[in-house]
């Protein structure tokens, strides 16, 4: 019965965004290893507090960016590093991810792909979309499913934002309180 | 003359008051006044008549008299627009007739008045047959009087209009026979009040005990096993039993979202929207239908009732605009519902509703007040299973985070190995709910000491155990006297790929010979080692390249060699140290920790992590601690 709310969500690119702002945070720096993407993920995550449920799925989300920044931004180059920021409340989580690569040069074109995606999906067109199953570029690989940002855009509701030059991004997730009942007024 | 028409209407009256005075006396029912206003106006109406000897006092004060029946019967069924138009004919004529008495305009006969209260007993006889148990509260009252209420008016209407009120026959004998019909009635009324009272005390007595038999299986269900959705059920199906429902519902607030979801039923409970044709079909998709459909707050009546906190009975559906969708005749139909809140110190938890299905079938207000204590009770029970459950859960946490930081606890070395011209100090404070951290010193030799630092990816229990692994391996093989590198190297083929779940870990080991002032440093990616020389009042960093634990189980770790002097210090620590942050989100960083030990380097090193743990505790505050916070200090005396 609930309407489903239209607004389609995008990647900004905005750098005063406050979700820039790194006070408060932890940081840790790690070479581009693909190996250690996981052990990289659990040493952020671990800093969550036991509240957060679904730790799961924010663990997943959070390898993404990681993955994303290694191989996309610094192409698995073990010279060049990762800057992570990151914190954790019973109500958030908050992250910044910077590489030492190029940045990410299509973000428009996602957008786009995206805007069309779910555009075939409002009007129940699925021959049309069919066309935007994944977004894949020339340095995607078979691991790439090409769908890990449209899975981001829904699970960062507090924003996606890249800098200007494209190379670091900071996420934000706002956790609901739970709550008993209903105060009457 | 007089005395024989005047004394026996008097002396009925006065019993008639006798009666009405006893009655009060035990009944505080404001209605029984209608009958003293009856008293009242045929003892005025009697004296009045004596002195003027108007029959046309007579007539209005019957006409007085049916209105006051009137007033009582609409008592129980609510006004009706007659009774306006009743009222206005009525005083018109009368007040034409007292100006026609007085000034003779048209002479008009007594007997016309006596058609008019004939006809005023033929518009109440309409009103009373109109009653039925459909459209009033106490219908089975009204029925019980309603014929000698007629029979009794018409007869002495009938009979006044064929004799005339002057006979004397009948003011003596007929009217206080026919005033007899009011002690009937308030007979009767007294009658219908106190089998009321019986009953509402039968009630409250079968309302209790339905609570008590409520309790007890709630007792009985809750020593199994606590689970929410069972206790529901029981609550729905108890509410529907007990009020002779045919079905019920529970719907709960959403714990994030502002609306209700259907936990509960019993029976065959329609939504009470509009639901497609293909869900009508079979009572089970129906059913499926609605417990998988969330209510918004404040839409349809479940909703509304959720939004106002205030319940709803209808008694008969029919023509009610909100539930137009289930009076007709299918699935959906419904004749009577009751909703009331779940209410607990002025919150919503949700609401408990139970509906007739059967046609002609429909709740009372009792039922109503039935369901009411019900549901006050039910929302008690549920607040506190709510608040129980809030408490295991956090229970459960604790209880892993307990055991955690209790196996790391034990794991720790509980003293530190003498060796001459060293002294050894070790900081450990673990943050609870993290427990990741873990140190160890082994006197290897006379002359040589063991310093192992490890902080463990994730936490609690796994990473408790990734801890007791480690522990294992190590202290197994540092007997066998290895180089440190090799040390690590095992460690890490021994945690590698050993078990299916990711466990890493960052860690060194380094060994100190006090008679050749020889370390020798390994390092699985944990933070570098930090060497204060004393003689050049500086800091060097050492460290050596390799994997965290955990990554690559052929990873073959390396090892550094130095010497060091007397009074330099060695120091290993985990990140939680210089990420100690203070109130404001501020990091103690690597640089205030080289400043403490720069500035206390002439003290032992207890003195040192003494000093180390002051700043911390100084720079912190009340800030919650993130992170484990460990350090070993070694000094060269």
């Amino acid at each position: 019965m609930a309407e489903e709310k239209s607004e389609i969500k995008e990647i900004r690119v905005d750098e005063a965004s406050p979700l820039f702002d790194k006070k408060g945070m932890f940081h840790k720096r790690f070479k581009s290893d693909f190996r250690q993407i996981r052990y990289f993920t659990l040493l952020i995550v671990q800093k969550a507090p036991p509240e957060i449920k679904e730790i799961n799925l924010l663990e997943q989300q959070i390898s993404e960016i990681i993955k994303n920044a290694v191989k996309h931004g610094n192409h698995n180059d073990p010279k060049k590093h990762v800057d992570v920021w990151y914190s954790f409340s019973e109500t958030h989580a908050r992250l910044i991810v910077q590489d030492e690569g190029e940045g990410f040069k299509r973000l428009e074109e996602w957008n786009e792909f995206n805007k069309k995606r779910n555009e075939c999906f409002k009007n129940q067109n699925f021959e049309e979309m069919a066309k935007y199953v994944s977004f894949l570029t020339e340095d995607s690989d078979e691991n790439d499913s090409g769908n890990a940002l449209f899975a981001a855009v829904e699970y960062w509701n507090g924003g996606i934002v890249f800098n200007k030059k494209k190379n670091c991004v900071a996420v934000a997730k706002y956790f609901p309180v739970k709550r008993r009942g209903l105060k009457l007024e | 003359m007089l005395f024989t028409t005047v004394l026996p209407k008097l002396f009925v009256e006065l019993f008639l008051l006798f009666l009405y005075i006893i009655a009060r006396k035990t009944r505080k029912e404001r209605v029984l006044t209608f009958f003293l206003y009856i008293i009242l106006l045929l003892v005025s109406r009697d004296i009045l008549f004596a002195i003027f000897k108007i029959p046309l006092i007579f007539s209005f004060s019957d006409f007085l008299v049916i209105l006051i029946y009137l007033f009582w019967i609409r008592n129980y069924t609510g006004r009706r627009r007659g009774d306006f138009i009743f009222i206005i004919f009525n005083l018109a004529i009368f007040t034409f007739g007292f100006l026609d008495s007085f000034l003779s305009i048209l002479n008009l006969g007594q007997y016309v008045f006596n058609l008019v209260i004939i006809a005023d007993i033929i518009y109440m006889s309409l009103v009373l047959g109109l009653v039925s148990e459909y459209n009033t509260e106490d219908f089975e009252m009204i029925a019980s009087t309603r014929y000698v209420l007629i029979t009794a008016f018409s007869i002495f209407n009938v009979i006044a209009l064929l004799y005339g009120y002057d006979n004397e026959a009948i003011q003596s004998i007929i009217v206080p026979l026919f005033y007899f019909t009011h002690a009937y009635i308030l007979y009767r009324y007294i009658r219908f009040f106190d089998l009321q009272r019986e009953e509402t005390i039968n009630f409250l007595q079968s309302n209790l005990e339905s609570m008590f038999d409520f309790m007890k299986n709630f007792g009985n269900a809750i020593t199994n096993r606590i689970d929410l959705d069972t206790v529901l059920e029981l609550i729905v199906t108890s509410a529907v039993k007990n009020i002779g429902a045919d079905a019920g519902t529970i719907l709960m607030v959403d714990e994030f979202e502002d609306r209700l979801n259907v936990k509960a039923t019993y029976g065959l409970f329609p939504p009470l929207y509009n639901v497609p044709e293909v869900v009508k079909v079979k009572a089970s998709s129906l059913k499926r239908h609605f417990r998988e459909t969330p209510i918004p707050l404040g839409e349809t009546l479940l909703g509304k009732v959720a939004g106002s906190g205030e319940p709803v009975f209808i008694r008969n559906t029919s023509g009610v605009e909100e539930l137009k969708n289930n009076t007709r005749n299918d699935i959906l139909f419904v004749s009577s519902i009751i909703i009331v809140p779940l209410l607990v110190s002025g919150r919503i938890l949700g609401v408990l509703s139970t509906v007739k299905r059967i046609e002609n079938q429909f709740f009372s207000e009792r039922d109503l007040e039935h369901l009411k204590t019900f549901a006050d009770a039910a929302s008690v029970t549920i607040d506190n299973l709510y608040t129980y459950m809030e408490v295991l859960e956090k229970r459960e946490i604790e209880k892993e985070v307990d055991t955690a930081a209790e196996i790391q606890k034990k794991l720790l070395p509980s003293g530190f190995p003498e060796i001459p011209q060293i002294s050894l100090a070790a900081l450990n404070q673990p943050a609870k709910g993290v427990s990741g951290d873990y140190y160890d010193i082994f006197k290897l030799n006379d002359n040589e000491v063991g310093l192992f630092i490890c902080d463990v990816a994730g936490k609690g229990v796994p990473a408790a155990l990734v801890m007791v692994m480690i522990r294992t391996i190590l202290r197994l093989i540092v007997a066998s006297h290895q180089e440190p590198s090799t040390i690590v190297t095992w460690i890490n083929r021994g945690i590698t790929g050993s078990i299916s779940i990711d466990h890493f870990a960052t860690l060194s080991f380094l060994t100190y010979n006090r008679k050749n002032h020889e370390v020798v440093y390994s390092n699985a990616a944990h933070m570098p080692l930090l060497v204060f020389k004393k003689n050049e009042e500086k800091f060097v960093q050492v460290d050596t390249p390799g994997l965290p634990i955990g990554v690559d189980k052929n990873t073959i770790y390396s090892q550094k060699r130095f010497m060091l002097e007397e009074g330099d210090f060695i120091i290993m620590y985990t990140d939680g140290i210089v990420e100690t942050m203070d109130e404001m989100g501020n990091q103690f960083t690597l640089n205030a920790l080289l400043d403490v030990i720069k500035k206390n380097s002439s003290f032992g090193a207890s003195e040192v992590v003494k000093k180390i743990r002051d700043e911390l505790s100084d720079f912190s505050k009340r800030a919650k601690q993130h992170d484990d916070q460990t350090l070993l200090l070694m000094k060269v005396e």
